[in-house]
């Protein structure tokens, strides 16, 4: 899946759509922010309806993400490629 | 302080008389501006909580019993809030630019956020206020060190605005008399942990936190359902010894729930448990209840998106290993669609009590029926199962039914899929449609099952949510009386049981005429079985045999009433109280 990996002038982008029951809940996001925050890199969730940081629990909560939304993650920073594959794989591990 | 009486919710019986202490110093945000130069001290101040916070979430984390997933879960997203680099940014800028201290910005972001998840759409997301809030609240206490835990063996009445899992996790509970809480109801953290203790507690009094205050005298009546604020001598004399009685009763009645109930005259009434989550099962264990006479399946269909045959044998399959080697009954799908998840919520009904639910709105649904279904006869060899029906009117549901599952045995014993081909298959008897062809039902089933709140009102022709009529709520009516006669007959006639699981079950009045007629189970919340089973054995079949016979020919419901309350007290005495609150001394709803 990682071959999606598109490098811009902004950092990496990589679109995924969610597969999760009843879209993004609570318990999600939280493993999600987990993740996301043991990276330096900025990474953000980008929808049509806006963009969170995936580091916060709140605002990935706030995106109320129903389920199969088309998203892109996005990552910028040094070690952005690490992160985005890590938080991929992480939203994977979710998915039912 | 004045006396004063305020009416809640009782969710756990029991008296306490003790003094208030507050678990939230509520409404007491630090309001103070600062200097430009105290900026970056408030900031590192708020850190400072953030991780102390999760500190003790960690802490209270690691409590959690193995069985409360759910609260760990919960818990972990406080966690996760807590250090939550949105929120506490903002707070961070609010400081800076506001001039403000930590309390004051902390208190204005926690506000904008939920404020923000108030307005949302999705009902689930609404609800996340409530975790905002809590963490917010944490998050003040530890930056205005006002968190005052109770210590060990400190006696009080704890009273909140509400508990949540975390506030339940790391406290020390062992000098708790008493919960009392202005939100919350039956379900509520407040009630599953006050049931846990075995304290009474007290929910839904909205008003308490404005009228009662740290160290005010209280006396709180989990049987009644009453707080009482500067209670009198005479109150404190006349409930300690009310107290003192309860708890000697409570420790006999407890000591034996696990004995079959059999009455003095030798006829043995099964005493169940109605559960709605496999989580239940250690507390219908405790119970001493015989098996679940009601299992609702309706909570993993609330939501939003309809749940999958595997989910559904996960759920059933832990039921019926929690309770074995018990019987089960599972009550198939019973939601109308004024309760059906958002994908039927199109179809809006006037009147959904009299519209497309239970076993209709199934038989419409097909595939969400047949999911069931499969999963069901699926547990079917896991352990000891029966369904039932809900809301039949007519024989030919029945007989559908079968047929449905007669092509899902073809349909699993074709994939090699273990399961049950036959199950013991009941009906609930809750419409008169239902009571006038109770014959003909009895032949086609293995069981029935009585939900009286359901029948009481179908054949009274009340309206459940209409306050106007809800004095007509009379389970001695005539009608309701004559019903469950000749329900109980019918089954009878053809050698099959009756349970009745609704309200009525765990009633005193309703027991003993029930036991009067015949009933051979009765099911009702795990904490009424003890207090039930312990009723019963007090009981004569024979002599409430005479009393039922004596109430079916009276047409007077307050000669009816005067009658059960007599016989109930020649064999009861002054206990007869402590027994769950009757159906005739209040009106329901």
């Amino acid at each position: 899946m990682h071959e999606a990996i598109a490098e811009t002038a902004d950092g990496l982008r990589l679109p995924l759509v969610l597969r999760m029951r009843g879209g993004l809940h609570a318990r999600p996001a939280a493993k999600l922010a987990q993740e996301a925050q043991r990276f330096t890199a900025d990474i953000r969730i980008e929808t049509e309806n806006g963009q969170a940081d995936a580091k916060s629990m709140l605002d990935v909560l706030s995106l109320a993400l129903p389920q199969d939304t088309e998203f892109t993650l996005t990552a910028s920073g040094p070690d952005a490629r690490a992160a985005l594959e890590g938080v991929a794989a992480c939203l994977d591990s979710l998915r039912d | 302080m004045a006396r004063a009486l305020l009416y809640g919710t009782a969710v756990s019986p029991g008296y306490a008389i003790g003094r208030v202490h507050l678990l939230h110093m509520a409404g007491m945000v630090e309001k103070r501006r600062i200097a430009p130069r105290q900026a970056e001290r408030e900031q590192q101040r708020l850190r400072a909580a953030s991780e102390s916070v999760r500190e003790a979430l960690r802490e209270a984390m690691g409590k959690v019993p193995e069985d409360l997933a759910e609260y760990r879960e919960v818990i972990a997203a406080q966690m996760e809030l807590a250090r939550d680099p949105k929120l506490l940014e903002s707070a961070a800028k609010r400081i800076e630019s506001d001039l403000i201290c930590a309390s004051w910005a902390l208190d204005e972001t926690i506000n904008q956020l939920c404020a923000l998840f108030d307005k949302m759409e999705d009902p689930y997301l609404r609800d996340r206020a409530q975790d905002i809030r809590a963490v917010g609240l944490r998050l003040r206490e530890s930056l205005q060190g006002s968190r005052a835990a109770v210590a060990p063996g400190e006696a009080c009445v704890l009273m909140a605005e509400d508990l949540s899992p975390a506030d339940v996790m790391d406290m020390d509970f062992s000098g708790v008399q008493a919960l009392v809480t202005a939100q919350g109801g039956p379900t509520s953290h407040t009630a599953i942990l006050a049931r846990g203790l075995r304290i009474p507690a007290l929910v839904g009094l909205p008003d308490v936190l404005a009228t009662v205050h740290e160290g005010d005298s209280v006396i709180v009546d989990g049987v009644g359902g009453v707080l009482l604020a500067g209670p009198e001598q005479d109150d404190l004399a006349q409930y300690t010894a009310l107290r003192e009685e309860y708890t000697a009763w409570e420790t006999r009645v407890r000591a034996a729930a696990h004995w079959p109930a059999d009455t003095r005259d030798g006829v043995r009434v099964s005493v169940q448990a109605n559960m709605e989550r496999p989580e239940e099962a250690g507390e219908m264990r405790e119970s001493g209840a015989d098996g679940v006479g009601l299992y609702r399946t309706e909570f993993s269909f609330l939501r939003d998106v309809l749940p999958g045959e595997r989910e559904l044998l996960e759920e059933y399959g832990a039921v019926v290993r929690g309770v074995a080697p018990a019987r089960v009954v599972f009550r198939t799908l019973d939601v109308g669609a004024d309760k059906m998840m958002r994908a039927q919520s199109n179809a809006k009904e006037p009147n959904p009590a009299l519209g497309l639910r239970g076993i209709r709105f199934c038989l419409r649904h097909r595939h969400i029926f047949r999911t069931q279904l499969r999963a069901l006869m699926r547990v079917g060899v896991a352990g000891n199962v029966a369904l039932m029906l809900p809301m039949i009117s007519t024989l030919d549901e029945v007989l559908t039914v079968r047929d449905i599952m007669r092509d899902l045995h073809g349909e699993l014993a074709a994939r090699h899929i273990p399961h049950a081909e036959k199950l013991p298959l009941g009906v609930m008897i809750e419409t008169p449609a239902a009571v006038l062809i109770a014959d003909a039902l009895a032949r086609e089933c293995d069981f029935f099952s009585i939900g009286t709140n359901d029948l009481i009102h179908y054949l009274l022709a009340i309206d459940r949510n209409n306050h106007q009529v809800a004095y007509l709520n009379e389970a001695l009516h005539p009608a309701v009386v004559r019903s469950l006669k000749r329900i109980i007959d019918s089954a009878h006639r053809e050698g099959i049981w009756v349970s009745v699981c609704g309200e009525l079950a765990s009633d005193p009045y309703g027991l003993a005429l029930l036991l009067g007629m015949g009933v051979d189970a009765v099911s009702a919340s795990p904490r009424f079985v003890p207090g039930m089973k312990h009723m019963l054995r007090r009981l004569d079949a024979a002599t409430c045999m005479d009393l039922a016979y004596n109430v079916l020919m009276s047409a007077d419901i307050s000669a009816s009433q005067r009658m059960v309350r007599e016989r109930l007290q020649e064999s009861l005495g002054s206990e007869l109280a402590f027994h769950t609150t009757s159906i005739l001394a209040h009106c329901h709803e």
